[in-house]
């Protein structure tokens, strides 16, 4: 999340518009984007199991 | 020897041998214990134990020949002095190898509270001394105690007292009667605690009611006082008194004033445990209450843990979906694909006609490749802070 971050302030920063570059953050923060996601998924179900664990 | 006839005594034609007829003189002066008093003198001590010495009537001019055994003179807790007026307690008696006519005493007592107070005041010394009144060697009586062992006399308002006052915790008190008033109780006493000392008790309980100094002479005689120190279980003492207080109840585990009072000292562990097993329903319902309050807090705490980690699983989601946005908005290739392009003069990316003068070139690129373009003329917006915006 903090790469990510740091992308979109650069993103947010750019005045002069380096296509390379940009092309190049779009796809980090692309694969950032998709880890993040399957990461947070995983710890979303982890944590449904541990709720219904506790409340049986 | 003798027959008895129409309450006449006869004697029959034989005579009697002397020892015959000193053992018929015996026998005939032992049926009565006697209590003399008389001042001591000409004490002798054997190496056996035994005292000989005799007891004067000064006024009369009378002087009686005196024994007294090792074993009664240990217990009688006095050391005899030339001069002490004393009590003897006993009965007389012809010796037959020498017919010399004694009195057998049984039990010596001092004479005179002055002697007494003098004797006691002594022994209490001496026991101090030994540390038996300490606080220390003091023993708890047990938790519940059942088995209660007691010594009193069976006459009189005493046993009824302590019985009625004991509680009904089912106690097995094993009551041992015995004389209680003056120096002659030392023996019935010291018996009596003795047969109890045989038992299986878990406390000794000696009682008697309240009575003079000279009544409660007993209870400071040193056997006594010494059996109760090494009884094997607890001994209570309700040995009423009114200054100087008995050596026995000195030396008792517990020294109560009445015969009730000591019934109450047994009842107090039992009524505690009572007063216990009472309080437990309201201390089972105290705990549950406890419980539940800590099952509430737990579920509070429980629903605002999941509530914040739930928050924040979803505030990761909203991040995320906003980065997504963010990105596909700068991603330039999708610019290109929408049919924006980017204009460059000399590699730099120009932004406004100023960037251009007529006839120079520029670099167009778009989705798919790049332009090579001339400038051949420039059309400023007009309004043009509006149209850009």
């Amino acid at each position: 999340m903090e790469e990510l971050s740091k992308i979109l302030a650069w993103f947010d920063a750019s005045e002069e518009l380096d296509v390379e570059a940009a092309l190049k953050k779009v796809k980090q923060a692309a694969d950032l984007i998709r880890a993040s996601k399957k990461r947070l998924a995983e710890v979303e179900n982890e944590f449904k199991e541990i709720k219904k664990e506790i409340e049986e | 020897m003798t027959k008895q006839k129409n309450g006449q005594t006869l004697f029959e034609e034989k005579p009697l041998t002397v020892s015959e007829y000193i053992e018929l003189l015996n026998t005939a002066l032992a049926r009565d214990e006697v209590r003399l008093v008389g001042e001591a003198a000409e004490i002798k001590s054997y190496p056996s134990g035994h005292v000989y010495f005799s007891l004067k009537d000064e006024k009369a001019n009378a002087v009686m020949n005196c024994v007294i055994w090792k074993g009664n003179y240990a217990r009688c807790g006095v050391t005899i002095e030339v001069g002490m007026r004393l009590v003897l307690t006993g009965i007389p008696s012809l010796y037959a190898p020498t017919g010399r006519f004694s009195f057998v005493a049984s039990m010596v007592e001092l004479q005179g509270e002055g002697a007494l107070k003098k004797a006691y005041d002594e022994l209490k010394k001496k026991l101090e001394g030994e540390g038996l009144f300490a606080t220390e060697r003091k023993r708890a009586l047990p938790e519940l105690p059942h088995r209660i062992g007691v010594v009193t006399s069976r006459e009189g308002a005493v046993i009824h007292d302590f019985i009625n006052n004991l509680g009904h915790f089912g106690f097995e008190v094993s009551m041992v009667d015995s004389r209680v008033e003056g120096q002659q109780a030392v023996t019935p006493l010291l018996q009596a605690i003795r047969t109890l000392k045989k038992k299986n008790i878990e406390a000794l309980v000696v009682i008697r009611g309240g009575g003079s100094f000279e009544s409660l002479q007993a209870f400071n005689n040193e056997m006594l006082v010494r059996e109760l120190v090494n009884f094997p279980v607890p001994v209570i003492a309700g040995i009423g008194h009114d200054k100087d207080v008995p050596l026995a109840a000195l030396v008792a585990d517990y020294m109560v004033s009445t015969p009730t009072a000591a019934a109450h000292l047994l009842n107090e562990s039992w009524e505690s445990a009572y007063a216990k097993i009472h309080q437990v329903p309201h201390l089972l319902a105290r705990i549950k209450r406890e419980f539940e309050k800590i099952q509430t807090d737990f579920k509070m705490a429980e629903d605002s843990m999941f509530t914040h980690i739930e928050g924040g699983i979803e505030s990761l989601w909203q991040t995320l979906h906003n980065a997504e946005q963010v990105i596909a908005l700068n991603n330039p290739v999708r610019q290109l694909r929408l049919g924006y392009a980017i204009v460059r003069k000399e590699g730099k990316i120009a932004r406004s006609l100023n960037d251009f003068a007529i006839d120079e070139r520029a670099s167009i690129e778009v989705s798919d490749g790049t332009l090579l373009a001339r400038v051949e003329e420039k059309s400023e917006y007009k309004n043009h802070g509006n149209e850009r915006n």
